[in-house]
């Protein structure tokens, strides 16, 4: 007798969010149901969650293949191998493309999408998609219901665009990924949302009639959206063409102009000294408090370059036990910054060292040209902000919203810019994940209506 | 008599109070109703008297809730433990707003759509 080994398969329900810079897919395992129920219909509730896994890395899609990779890594003998995080994928028969952070660091000129509003349409949300999906679960065969998102502007634009996007994704495909087994993905689109709704789902609040609203922080757009329990309210929803990678841009702009440096920053540079940075203010803001008793925003040029010195020439260990700091301290300060896995060590983080002609471009240049792109932008999300949730003429913005939250990777960077403007705005839980979250049980409360659950 | 704030009925079956499942016994919570919630509690022990899975205790107890005072020993003291989230709770509020959401937007709409 022989036995012919059962090809695994595995139901899902899926948010991919697939955005200008960063793409989060966020993957709900379909409940496994009792094998005799004697209650019917089953009920949500009466059943464990599903598993979730979930994973964000760049959008950044470039060709490329393993062979030529690996060849290139062969030197003195030794073998190569891809690294655990390294992404290539072929999808139906074409070739091979690397995904996420190898492209970025690979390709020549990695593609985004950026500023094209039809990159939602185009292949390379497939690609992300099942790159995502391919590096979460392991069966060979994936059936997964799926729910997507749209700037709002883009989604306002009519229901083309975003048949579109539904159509990119929809149907079965075969795909390669890292050289491994041919697997096949059954996608069935649930929905295409306006991009910031997701959050509200994962992280708003209950009830018909509420009034909440959300910002969503991205790489290359702000998203506002208000709504009525879950219902958008359209005047109250928009876009603004504005995000991380303007900062990002800018700041490269800083360094460029610079007759010390003149030189263009690549994007994993902007990206590094942007994730340092605000772990680096954090830091400062802390030592600023124990030193002079007062915030970073207060001190004198003088001071600060003293204070930033003093960050960069001692050990944390050392700067915790001159300053007293404590774990205490550390916690508090974690949550302000929305970095909760900031620590002891944070105290002395360092920029990357850069170069130009030689010469190592300053920390405090650095920060001072970070902040300043930073905050730009910041000032032109507020001002958004205002404009689209403004309340009658005493110049209040969002105030009769029961929640308003903050969402998408930006808000690492822009919360203190908007909260001068609302300052009852609340920070997602991990903010760039949010939104896949939100669509992911979008499409696990149709996944279990289909399977006989109510939710 | 001035009503006893510090307990309730249902202390005695160990549920700590301020805890998730206290408070969703007590008020309900994800669109069900903290009667709805007993009712499904009182069928998962008819369930396991006729030999079947309790699946609202399974998917609590799998969810590492606070529950464990009903699976051994009463406590030996009834103080509040601190108040963790049960993923189970957590996703019932979550798939109640998605399930909100879907009557908001509806993907068959866009068919009669003008452009």
């Amino acid at each position: 007798m022989t036995f012919v080994q059962q090809k695994k398969r595995v139901k899902v329900a899926v948010g991919h969010d697939h955005g200008n810079t960063e793409t989060a897919d966020y993957v709900i395992y379909a409940p496994e149901l009792p094998a005799a129920g004697r209650v019917r219909p089953l009920q949500a509730i009466s059943l464990p969650p599903g598993k979730i896994v979930q994973k964000t890395f760049p959008s950044a899609v470039a060709e490329g293949s393993k062979e030529e990779l690996e060849s290139l890594r062969v030197g003195a003998g030794r073998t190569a191998q891809s690294k655990a995080e390294e992404l290539v994928i072929s999808v139906n028969g074409g070739p091979e493309q690397f995904v996420g952070t190898l492209a970025q660091r690979q390709a020549r000129q990695a593609f985004t999408g950026r500023g094209d509003i039809h990159r939602y349409e185009s292949e390379r949300s497939l690609i992300t998609l099942l790159a995502g999906l391919g590096s979460l679960i392991e069966e060979e065969e994936i059936e997964a219901w799926v729910v997507t998102g749209l700037p709002v502007e883009t989604f306002q634009k009519g229901k083309a665009i975003r048949r579109g996007a539904k159509d990119t994704l929809e149907g079965d495909h075969r795909f390669v990924l890292n050289g491994g087994k041919e697997r096949h993905a059954h996608i069935h689109v649930v929905m295409v949302l306006m991009e910031g709704a997701g959050g509200l789902i994962a992280q708003g609040l209950d009830g018909d009639d509420v009034r909440q609203a959300i910002l969503d922080m991205g790489g290359r757009t702000t998203d506002g959206v208000a709504t009525e329990g879950q219902d958008p309210i359209r005047h109250l929803c928009g876009t603004l063409a504005r995000g991380v990678e303007d900062s990002k841009e800018m700041l490269s702009r800083f360094v460029e102009n610079d007759k010390r440096y003149k030189r263009a920053l690549r994007a994993e540079e902007t990206e590094a000294i942007l994730r340092t940075h605000i772990r680096l203010k954090a830091s400062l803001g802390l030592l600023c408090q124990k030193i002079y008793d007062q915030p970073l925003s207060n001190l004198t040029s003088d001071q600060f370059e003293q204070v930033l010195r003093t960050q960069q020439t001692n050990s944390a260990r050392a700067l915790a036990e001159q300053l007293k700091i404590t774990e205490a301290d550390i916690r508090v300060l974690a949550q302000e910054s929305l970095l909760q896995d900031l620590c002891l060590l944070d105290l002395e983080v360092r920029y990357r060292t850069l170069h130009a002609r030689g010469t190592e471009i300053l920390p405090i240049d650095l920060y001072t040209w970070t902040e300043k792109s930073l905050r730009s932008v910041g000032k032109d999300i507020a001002s958004f902000a205002s404009q689209l949730w403004r309340i009658g003429e005493s110049g209040e913005v969002a105030t009769d919203n029961a929640l308003v939250l903050a969402a998408g990777g930006g808000a690492y960077y822009y919360l203190e810019d908007v909260r001068e403007l609302i300052p009852e705005i609340k920070p997602c839980e991990s903010p760039e994940l949010a939104n896949a979250a939100g669509y992911a049980n979008f499409a696990y409360s149709a996944l279990l209506e289909e399977m006989g659950i109510l939710v | 008599m001035p009503r006893d704030t510090t307990k309730n009925q249902y202390y005695h079956v160990g549920i700590p109070r301020k805890s998730r499942v206290h408070q969703m016994v007590d008020t309900g919570a994800a669109g069900k109703t903290g009667a709805d919630f007993i009712k499904m509690l009182v069928e998962d022990v008819d369930r396991l008297i006729h030999g079947e899975p309790a699946v609202v205790l399974s998917g609590l107890l799998a969810a590492k809730s606070s529950l464990q005072p009903l699976t051994g020993d009463m406590p030996s003291s009834m103080e509040a433990t601190p108040d963790a989230p049960e993923p189970v709770v957590l996703q019932q509020a979550v798939l109640s707003r998605a399930a909100r959401a879907r009557r908001s937007y509806c993907m068959d709409e866009d068919d009669e759509e003008d452009e």
